[in-house]
């Protein structure tokens, strides 16, 4: 039985520092063009001043058991955008077409196509740091977290859910499945797409 | 390669993967063994900020691929903040100096290309040592001055020569809390250790360290949440830190002064106090009782807009949550901010005595630093010539700064244009860019005066562009030291600095380049068997350990956690916390922090107050060259209010323009509910001209150009004890660009 992971985020811990994001590029130098993203941190204000509210929300694949984007992918019979046996979404880029259909297919908008041909010139998205898993380590965005802020394992394990049970994935209502969880912020507002 | 999708089925794992698509899926590790690669694990200290984060470099194949905190470090504790993490990109920057240069153009400024050409280092050290001498001859040695921070290597070379200059950017940074905690605390300085993981309230007067993701801090922080501290921001701004707190108090600029007294008023009058503390701790109780009469949360609330009630409610929680804190670090309220923020400083020494949190778990801890010996007592130095004239900048008219051996980098440079009360011809600068100064125009204009100037950097920064050799520092990742821990220290801790990766270009260790600087220049008997390596050996002598010893620990560290002993006498002149400070009052400055109001307050024609903050993926103007983190945040904003937006007609990313009564910028509106409506911020650091930063070139507008500059007169009349340059004490228009 393969692996099953799962990353939950507490955005009561979040001060929006972009590290994630940073150690991110640094992993992935020859995959992220310029200005593009795997992953990101999202500002949601809301409220009126001075009655404002803040929360920072890392915002990158959701590796959805029933992804669209996999739904989406037109390439057969091994499908460009498809699922590990460990449930992470992946782009495989030998035989990613560009075609963008899975860019349009998902729901969290965290895929973008990438048109720079000089580097990666396919569709991208964040793949849990899949190399990182193999030889047992986690994900470069979770390594350097001043705010603690990721818990990711396999599924099982009973940190992850011990969070799990305080997390809940962002907008259910898409009814994907997503291996990502977010424990909310009190009642603040923070599942802007 | 073809495989059916049955074949594919029934493979399964990391090699199938790696069967099917090459290495787009492989772990390096696995890759590296295969072909036979080297990885290991070097021990080292991160050098972006002065916090000395110990970290873990990975290395693979001789190239640096990942920094983590070291787990067994007091501060890091197994994590970096964004900005050490991004040191990989620092490193391995092309923008990077990689060799001395000297300037072939005799032109200089914004946009003139010196036309650099590469000279070796025998070239670069005679040139600068012909130059330096003769300028000594010629116009004494008070012509030369050094622009750095406070460094003993460079401290010695500036003796030697015999020059007073040795200038600094504190003013613009902290001196206003240096000189309080100085003068009523340590004898020294500000202490730098916060317990902020075992405070029951925290108290922010526009502290924002986890808004900037600063390492120890937000961990401890966070921590303290976690355990159900309630914490109090107040702030112009909602910031990060706001975003965390039970209550934010969009507080009047430089106001908080007013709100601090009032708190004094409320825990005195209500017996609210560490009567034990105080009378054990303290002096100075009863002329603070006196002195605290008027200053009543009703007089505070018609000040600070903020009501009676809360200020009260604040006083009594902070009081009675024990241990309270206030949170403070550099550049917030108390920071040179604004004409008041050294009397606010002041507050806040007082309000911790008040409720006994200084030097206790909970509150602000003494430095609990390794002895190191210092650099004269283990090379000891002939007499040094006694300098003929006084400080350019004008410190000596600042005994208290004077002590601290912090500078005024900004007054530095309208002696330097006025020629008084001598001419400065040469200059050696290292790590001051002509960013976050006030009035930076003039600033570039008084370095282009100068006749030579010596640049020491890593990026071919704006002050780069104006140097007549620049020399190329060592990235702190090839370099060596050993390091205390300064930013968080419950108990005496040392980390070693080593060499991650070999020198990538013709680079050399400030620390090395000082005694062969002073060798060419003559001054050789200063610097007899004088060595970085030489002296870092001395002082882990001194503590019991080795060189040899730190290289061998399997964690890099030196040192066993000891439990928290109480510091029982202070450093002041009767070994008390001097809530009334007698070192103020025998230098002419008030004894307790009357209030005295901001500088600038808004006009018809200024109608805005002005606060700055600073993104966390840098660090001021450094770090905006590393490819992802100016990705990230690539351009400064000015933070406005929905409502005055609306007024204005500016709507979320419209360009703006911020004007001062000294300059105008262009920047990119972020409107928002999370600031006062009377009140922009800009972000800090950004606006770099210098061609040969070629990501940061270019990107947003310098906010110092907006500030104007003071003079030490000024300084001198505001009796101010810190020369504080009053970084956020003006008022601004803004209209749409």
């Amino acid at each position: 039985m393969a692996k099953r992971y799962a990353m939950v985020i507490d955005l009561r811990r979040c001060v929006g520092c972009n590290a994630c994001t940073v150690a991110c590029k640094q992993e992935w130098p020859d995959k992220i063009p310029p200005g593009e993203f795997r992953t990101k941190i999202k500002e949601i204000e809301s409220g009126k001043y001075p009655n404002v509210k803040m929360v920072y929300r890392r915002t990158a694949c959701m590796h959805c058991a029933d992804a669209p984007c996999v739904k989406a992918c037109p390439v057969e019979p091994i499908k460009a955008s498809r699922k590990t046996p460990e449930g992470i979404t992946i782009v495989d880029e030998k035989l990613c077409i560009q075609c963008g259909a899975c860019v349009e297919a998902c729901p969290y908008k965290v895929r973008y196509l990438n048109t720079d041909n000089k580097i990666n010139d396919k569709a991208d998205s964040c793949n849990f740091c899949y190399p990182r898993l193999q030889k047992g380590e986690k994900p470069a965005c979770t390594i350097n977290c001043v705010g603690k802020v990721f818990t990711f394992g396999e599924i099982n394990d009973p940190e992850v859910q011990k969070k799990l049970k305080l997390a809940k994935p962002l907008k259910p209502e898409f009814k994907t499945k997503p291996s990502v969880y977010y424990i909310p912020f009190g009642t603040r507002k923070w599942d802007t797409i | 390669m073809a495989v059916s999708r049955r074949e594919f089925m029934k493979l399964s794992g990391a090699g199938a993967i790696a069967l099917l698509f090459g290495d787009q899926f492989r772990a390096f590790e696995v890759i590296a063994q295969e072909k036979g690669l080297d990885t290991k694990i070097v021990h080292t200290v991160c050098q972006v900020c002065s916090g000395g984060c110990a970290m873990k470099a990975y290395v693979r194949d001789g190239r640096l691929v990942e920094l983590r905190g070291n787990p067994d470090d007091q501060i890091s504790r197994g994590i970096l903040c964004v900005k050490g993490i991004s040191a990989i990109q620092w490193l391995y920057d092309p923008d990077r100096i990689k060799f001395p240069m000297k300037r072939t153009n005799p032109q200089k400024g914004i946009g003139v290309d010196p036309q650099f050409i590469r000279i070796s280092w025998d070239e670069a050290y005679a040139t600068i040592a012909q130059k330096f001498n003769e300028y000594k001859e010629k116009f004494g040695p008070e012509s030369i001055a050094f622009i750095m921070r406070p460094q003993n290597f460079a401290q010695r070379l500036a003796k030697a020569i015999g020059t007073p200059n040795y200038i600094s950017h504190h003013n613009t940074c902290y001196t206003t809390q240096e000189v309080v905690w100085g003068a009523t605390v340590t004898g020294k300085g500000k202490p730098w250790t916060q317990d902020y993981a075992n405070a029951k309230y925290i108290l922010s007067f526009g502290w924002d360290m986890p808004g900037k993701a600063k390492n120890m801090q937000t961990q401890n922080f966070l921590a303290a949440i976690d355990k159900g501290a309630k914490v109090t921001v107040l702030d112009p701004r909602y910031t990060p830190t706001a975003s965390k707190a039970d209550l934010w108090i969009p507080i009047k600029p430089g106001t908080d002064l007013a709100f601090a007294l009032a708190m004094i008023n409320v825990i005195i009058t209500q017996n609210l106090y560490d009567k034990q503390f105080v009378d054990d701790f303290t002096v100075g109780f009863d002329e603070v009782k006196e002195f605290i009469k008027p200053y009543t949360p009703q007089w505070a609330s018609k000040i600070t807009e903020v009501p009676a009630q809360t200020i009260e409610k604040v006083a009594k929680d902070f009081a009675t949550m024990k241990p309270a804190i206030v949170a403070t670090h550099k550049r917030d309220a108390a920071g040179p901010n604004y004409a008041n923020s050294w009397r606010l400083a002041h507050a806040q020494v007082i309000l911790m005595g008040l409720v006994g949190t200084i030097d206790r778990l909970g509150g602000h801890i003494m430095e609990r630093m390794p002895k190191f010996p210092s650099l004269d007592s283990v090379y000891p130095a002939p007499p040094y010539p006694k300098p003929k004239a006084a400080r350019v900048d004008g410190m000596e008219k600042f005994p208290l700064l004077l002590k601290t051996g912090k500078g005024s980098f900004s007054t530095f440079h309208r002696a330097v244009l006025e020629g008084k009360p001598y001419p400065i011809k040469a200059a050696l600068v290292r790590k001051h860019n002509v960013f976050a100064f006030p009035d930076a125009p003039s600033m570039v204009e008084a370095l282009k005066k100068l006749e030579f100037m010596v640049v020491l950097d890593i990026h071919p920064s704006e002050m780069i562009q104006l140097a007549d050799i620049v020399l190329p520092d060592h990235h702190f990742l090839e370099g060596s030291a050993i390091v205390g821990r300064q930013y968080f220290g419950l108990y005496p801790q040392v980390a070693i600095q080593q060499p991650v990766i070999k020198p990538l270009y013709e680079t050399r260790g400030f620390r090395s380049i000082i005694p062969e600087l002073g060798r060419a220049m003559g001054l050789g008997d200063y610097f007899k068997d004088v060595s970085p390596g030489g002296y870092d050996e001395a002082c882990l002598k001194a503590i019991g350990t080795s060189m040899e010893e730190l290289k061998k620990s399997p964690n890099g560290l030196w040192g066993e956690a000891k439990p928290f002993v109480p510091t029982k006498e202070f450093n002041t002149p009767s070994k008390k916390i001097e809530l009334y400070a007698s070192e103020f009052k025998k230098y002419g400055y008030d004894p307790l922090p009357a209030w005295k109001e901001k500088k600038v307050k808004p006009s018809k024609e200024y109608p805005l107050y002005f606060v700055t903050t600073r993104p966390p993926v840098f660090i001021h103007s450094t770090l905006q060259n590393l490819e992802y983190n100016i990705q990230i945040y690539p351009e400064n904003l000015c933070y406005i209010n929905t409502e005055t937006a609306k007024k204005l007609g500016v709507k979320d990313g419209d360009y703006v323009m911020v004007e001062s009564p000294v300059n105008k910028i262009k920047v990119k509106a972020k409107v928002t509910e999370g600031i006062r409506p009377d009140t922009v911020c800009v972000d800090h650091g950004f606006g770099h001209w210098s061609k040969g930063m070629t990501k940061a070139y270019g990107k947003g507008s310098n906010e110092g150009d907006l500030i104007p500059a003071q003079s030490t007169q000024e300084m001198l009349d505001a009796n101010d004890p810190s020369m504080s340059e009053n970084m956020n004490d003006l008022c601004v228009r803004v209209y749409k660009a």
